[in-house]
């Protein structure tokens, strides 16, 4: 165990969580402009919904680290072990941002949780389709892609739950579901030969 | 290599058309706002072009530098310098940023149309280098990252770099980044080229430690050494640079009049609106005349959009689209200050009160119908004492008519009869 955990940088993926969780309660509603497709105009776009990404990258990585050639014939489930990994780092970053929103710390820590479950789920759907190297580039450019495309005032689409407030239960279910379905795939994963 | 094998492995190619939507939808919204010269032009579409490619093209490199690494070109025994071979990993990454900010010229250039003037070189090539300088920034971080961490970490990375200091305090340190949106430039001013030294410096100091980290990695002395001191030589100089600088990268504009002689008088109005000289000198030389008589001054010898730096040089502006009574507006409230004074926060009275009713009577002396200048100034509370003072003898106007200039000079002295 202590070879699979220096493997997949379980250290370094908990450092990480703990440093995304830090910065998200210092980043408070901190926002930077971007460009709206739909209001013609840059519209603020809080750091701590975007911080998430890079922690969902470490995981990822961290998760799909390794000989993949290896851990599909091996004895132990090494594909459970990935998925513990990556559920565990969400659950706690998760409890982390339920504390920050409803501790009064930073309003948007619990969105901030939920956008690095959606965008890990994203990653594990873009590590089945297109390999590990290329796994963030769909949960990127999805998340850029809500950034051009929002409105900036009201209620949010379901599709735009990264871009959503903490109270918003529709978002945090998209997100969920999102999740759920890269940790299934990701556990029904097998290596395919020549791929990265 | 073959060609069609080279461009297909260059990931510049396909992120190509994400750079140009991407800076379509920022540029679209600022083409509206570009001011009649080409400085304003190249600051909008550079700018656009450096936050539009500098994360993309960022987050491009670090997947050509993972590629790299993983095709191990710099182990074992070196066939070429690694200089070649970054050099052709990049050439996709500067040939799709060079194309797009193209596109961005496209774009900008029927706004400027027929305006005198041509993109300013320097502007143009300090964007690229602050293109060229995150690329190589993202190639040097694939060396050490995987491409599932390194792409998003400098797309998102060198998006707050580009982004987030137009939202922070000191004000010096949005002029770092290469992104001058918004900052620069009117008619009557020009980039301040201490910004765009800034900017270089901030650039060439990345790029050569992200070429000295990705040639030779970090455990010779040397390329710690540099790691350090590089950036922080270049951040010293840089920051001395722009450290008096406000909000906005520009100053005022010294050169670039055209003149001509009306009547006696010198009229000069900026080159980029040399086509409305002859126009606006009918206009502005009469009602000078007018203005002076009413306001006890000799008439001007020199009315001009520069700086006026005497009694006998007055300003005025011939903004695009200006009709008749713009103009003579314009020339009327030339007088006014442009802004009140630093200590004006700290008076007990409010000194800016004599704007509108001082305004509106250099512009009825300057000849323009009352109804027009009420329709400019818009409803005024106080167009009873404009209409007291101007049944006064001409003494009195022009002594109101000083009072109350140097009470929006001035943070001492109150402004009378303005209510």
């Amino acid at each position: 165990m202590d070879l699979w955990t220096r493997v997949h940088q379980v250290a370094r993926t908990a450092l990480t969580m703990g440093c995304t969780v830090v910065l998200v309660a210092l980043a408070g509603e901190s926002a930077v402009p971007a460009p709206s497709l739909v209001r013609g105009a840059l519209i603020g776009t809080p750091i701590a919904l975007a911080l998430p990404l890079a922690a969902a990258a470490v995981l990822i990585r961290a998760a799909t680290a390794g000989p993949a050639v290896l851990e599909d014939v091996a004895v132990r489930p090494a594909r459970l072990y990935g998925a513990v990994l990556v559920a565990a780092a969400c659950g706690g970053v998760l409890a982390a941002g339920v504390v920050l929103t409803w501790g009064g710390l930073q309003p948007l820590g619990f969105a901030a949780a939920r956008n690095l479950l959606g965008l890990t789920g994203l990653a594990l759907i873009g590590n089945r389709a297109h390999g590990r190297a290329a796994a963030t580039v769909l949960p990127t450019a999805y998340l850029f892609l809500t950034l051009m495309v929002r409105h900036g005032a009201g209620p949010m689409p379901p599709w735009l739950w990264p871009l959503a407030d903490s109270s918003d239960v529709a978002a945090a279910v998209t997100a969920a579901v999102a999740f759920a379905c890269g940790l299934v795939l990701h556990l029904r994963a097998r290596h395919r030969p020549g791929g990265d | 290599m073959p060609l069609h094998r080279w461009l297909r492995s260059a990931a510049a190619l396909y992120a190509l058309p994400v750079m140009g939507v991407y800076l379509y939808l920022l540029l679209s919204g600022e083409l509206q706002n570009i001011a009649d010269n080409w400085r304003d032009a190249t600051v909008v579409a550079t700018s656009s072009g450096v936050m539009a490619l500098g994360p993309t093209c960022a987050a491009v490199g670090a997947w050509e530098g993972a590629r790299l690494r993983r095709g191990g070109v710099l182990d074992g025994t070196p066939v070429r310098r690694p200089a070649a071979v970054l050099l052709w990993s990049a050439l996709p990454i500067g040939a799709a940023a060079v194309a797009v900010l193209a596109f961005a010229f496209a774009l900008v250039t029927p706004e400027v149309g027929g305006i005198p003037g041509a993109p300013d070189p320097p502007v143009v090539a300090v964007g690229l280098l602050v293109i060229g300088a995150w690329s190589l920034a993202g190639v040097a971080a694939g060396r050490f990252l995987h491409p599932a961490i390194g792409v998003p970490l400098l797309l998102i990375g060198t998006w707050l770099w580009l982004a987030y200091p137009q939202a922070l305090e000191p004000l010096w340190i949005r002029h770092l980044t290469g992104e001058n949106l918004g900052t620069c430039c009117s008619t009557d001013t020009v980039l301040d080229r201490r910004v765009l030294w800034a900017q270089a410096l901030v650039a060439a100091a990345v790029a050569v430690v992200a070429y000295l980290v990705w040639s030779r990695g970090f455990r010779p002395i040397a390329v710690k050494a540099a790691v350090v001191a590089v950036p922080a030589a270049a951040l010293v100089v840089a920051v001395s640079l722009v450290d008096g600088l406000g909000a906005d990268s520009d100053r005022p504009r010294t050169g670039g009049l055209e003149c001509v002689r009306e009547q006696g008088v010198e009229v000069c109005v900026w080159r980029e609106r040399r086509a409305r000289l002859g126009y606006a000198a009918r206009l502005v030389v009469p009602a000078s005349r007018r203005l002076a008589v009413a306001i006890g001054m000799p008439a001007p010898r020199r009315i001009t959009e520069g700086a006026a730096r005497d009694r006998e040089s007055w300003h005025f502006t011939v903004a695009p689209q200006a009709g008749d009574d713009d103009v003579v507006f314009a020339l009327a409230t030339g007088f006014l200050p442009p802004a009140s004074p630093p200590c004006a926060k700290d008076r007990e009275f409010d000194g800016d009160a004599a704007y509108v009713p001082v305004g509106t009577w250099l512009a009825i002396k300057a000849g323009l119908p009352r109804a027009v200048v009420a329709a400019k100034t818009g409803p005024m509370e106080n167009g009873d004492a404009v209409t007291r003072v101007l049944a006064r003898p001409r003494a009195d106007q022009i002594r109101w008519f000083r009072r109350n200039l140097a009470a929006l000079r001035s943070c001492d002295i109150r402004p009378v009869d303005v209510e």
